[in-house]
């Protein structure tokens, strides 16, 4: 959850209240939670909840989601180049649905199903909008091949 | 899009990401929870007896007869209300009073322990740096804040607080009718889709046969404790939000002041005199019309108004405040 938190908003203090403030809605609809068909699904979608409200909240702050991202250019398992610092900001870049698809399928891994219950639409939806998100962050993933 | 590109993707992300640790401060979790849990069923009731009072209201226009009603004063206790805050509360007018001609303590922030023991055996301690200016930091330990403060890792703006504060303040020499309505309605949203029905201290809330049918089957489904004893919410949120008040804006006289005569005009908070380790208290308990669920009690020192011990739902609260500087803090100076 923490880690979803952090990239759905770029900053790792940001996301420690999120989870926070998340558990803490999570506590306080239990019932509702025990109740749900898939109870980490309904927390999940509590903290996506959260983090657009946080987003409204503080969109007039300048977050830098460099801030605590040292190492600026590594090699990752497969030998190529992938500029986190750029990546996560052009995550941070994206509407907020496209960028919580991009967190929940790729990050989390879950399948489009999953993520179409966890954002409450349709997998139609989930395909259309990992598929422009994957499109405006395919130059910062490539950018090593060149 | 290339399933290569894909995997990359997922890759790096998890690479961002890293094994930071974290652990979620339960105590705070729960806290919050039942804070918001409480607010919930409170804006059900209020939603409720407001719904009444609008049909009420409409009957009586429409019918064209009958007198209006005159306005609730907010400050003025119910006539209802048994036992006055006048001779009782004595003390802590008095106390406010003074509380209002005192200098302001020197330093830009106020550090605040705070050790809760929670009935099961539980202690936990928690370090809060409330800064004048409205910022707040956070640390389990005190040798943990410097690094906060240098950091410039500031909590969560949020907005009730500062409201809190403010409303404080207005209390301690201000319209208290005013003040007790900014206090009573500092966390809830600026424009809510359902208008609180705000009450004036001490009134049991008239409530329609239908709502308490309601709030009995929220008994029941054990969503509400207590539909026998029903609040008066104006009162629980003024007296949840001065508990907060006193944590977060505690260093200043005047915010003590504030919240000392806002607690005084409601007839359910009793006020005693006593010691505690050697030093004059007193002792505010508030019934269950103002805490919605059972006794809570806030003692606080007899000459300074500074929070000692607030005992509530399970845990006791016990506080110690000093005024620091930020500049020091940052420094481990403190």
């Amino acid at each position: 959850m923490h880690r979803t938190a952090y990239l759905l908003c770029g900053d790792w203090y940001l996301a420690d209240d999120l989870v926070q403030e998340a558990l803490a809605k999570a506590y306080s609809h239990w019932r509702k939670v025990q109740r749900a068909d898939s109870p980490s699904a309904y927390v999940r979608r509590i903290l996506i909840n959260e983090s657009r409200r946080s987003w409204r909240r503080n969109r007039n702050l300048t977050v830098h989601p460099d801030a605590d991202v040292t190492d600026i250019t590594v090699a990752d398992l497969s030998d190529e180049v992938v500029n986190r610092a750029e990546l996560l900001q052009a995550l941070q870049s994206l509407p907020a649905r496209q960028r919580a698809t991009v967190v929940l399928r790729f990050l989390e891994g879950l399948s489009e199903r999953e993520t179409a219950a966890a954002l409450g639409c349709s997998e139609g939806t989930v395909k259309s909008q990992t598929s422009r998100a994957l499109i405006k962050l395919k130059s910062v993933l490539n950018q090593g091949d060149h | 899009m290339s399933h290569e590109t894909e995997e990359r993707l997922s890759t790096a992300l998890q690479d961002i990401v890293g094994d930071r640790p974290y652990a979620p401060d339960l105590d705070q979790i729960e806290t919050r929870g039942r804070k918001l849990r409480n607010r919930r069923v409170a804006w059900r009731a209020t939603a409720g007896t407001g719904f009444v009072a609008a049909v009420a209201a409409v009957a009586v226009a429409t019918a064209g007869v009958g007198t209006q009603a005159p306005a609730h004063n907010l400050a003025v206790p119910s006539s209802a209300a048994t036992g006055g805050a006048t001779d009782a509360n004595a003390p802590l007018v008095q106390l406010a009073g003074y509380l209002t001609t005192a200098a302001q303590p020197q330093g830009d922030a106020t550090l605040l322990l705070r050790d809760q023991v929670y009935t099961n055996g539980l202690k936990v301690d928690v370090w809060d740096l409330h800064a004048d200016n409205g910022d707040y930091y956070f640390s389990k330990t005190r040798g943990g804040l410097p690094a906060q403060v240098k950091g410039d890792h500031k909590q969560a703006d949020e907005a009730g607080r500062k409201n809190v504060v403010a409303a404080a303040k207005q209390a301690a020499d201000g319209d208290l009718d005013q003040a007790r309505k900014l206090m009573a309605l500092a966390y809830l949203p600026a424009n809510p889709k359902v208008k609180p029905t705000l009450d004036p201290p001490g009134a049991k809330p008239a409530v329609d046969d239908k709502v308490l049918e309601k709030l009995k089957v929220l008994a029941q489904n054990g969503i509400h404790e207590d539909v026998s004893d029903l609040s008066n919410w104006t009162d629980n949120w003024v007296w949840n939000d001065s508990m907060d008040a006193l944590t977060v804006g505690g260093g200043s006289p005047t915010v003590r002041a504030g919240v000392l005569r806002l607690l005084g005009q409601m007839p359910e908070v009793k006020v005693t005199k006593g010691t505690l380790d050697g030093q004059a208290v007193l002792t505010l308990a508030a019934g269950s019309l103002a805490t919605g669920d059972g006794t809570q009690s806030l003692i606080v020192n007899a000459d300074t108004g500074l929070p000692i011990k607030y005992v509530a739902n399970g845990v006791t609260v016990n506080y110690t405040a000093t005024r620091v500087t930020l500049a020091d803090v940052a420094n481990g100076q403190f």
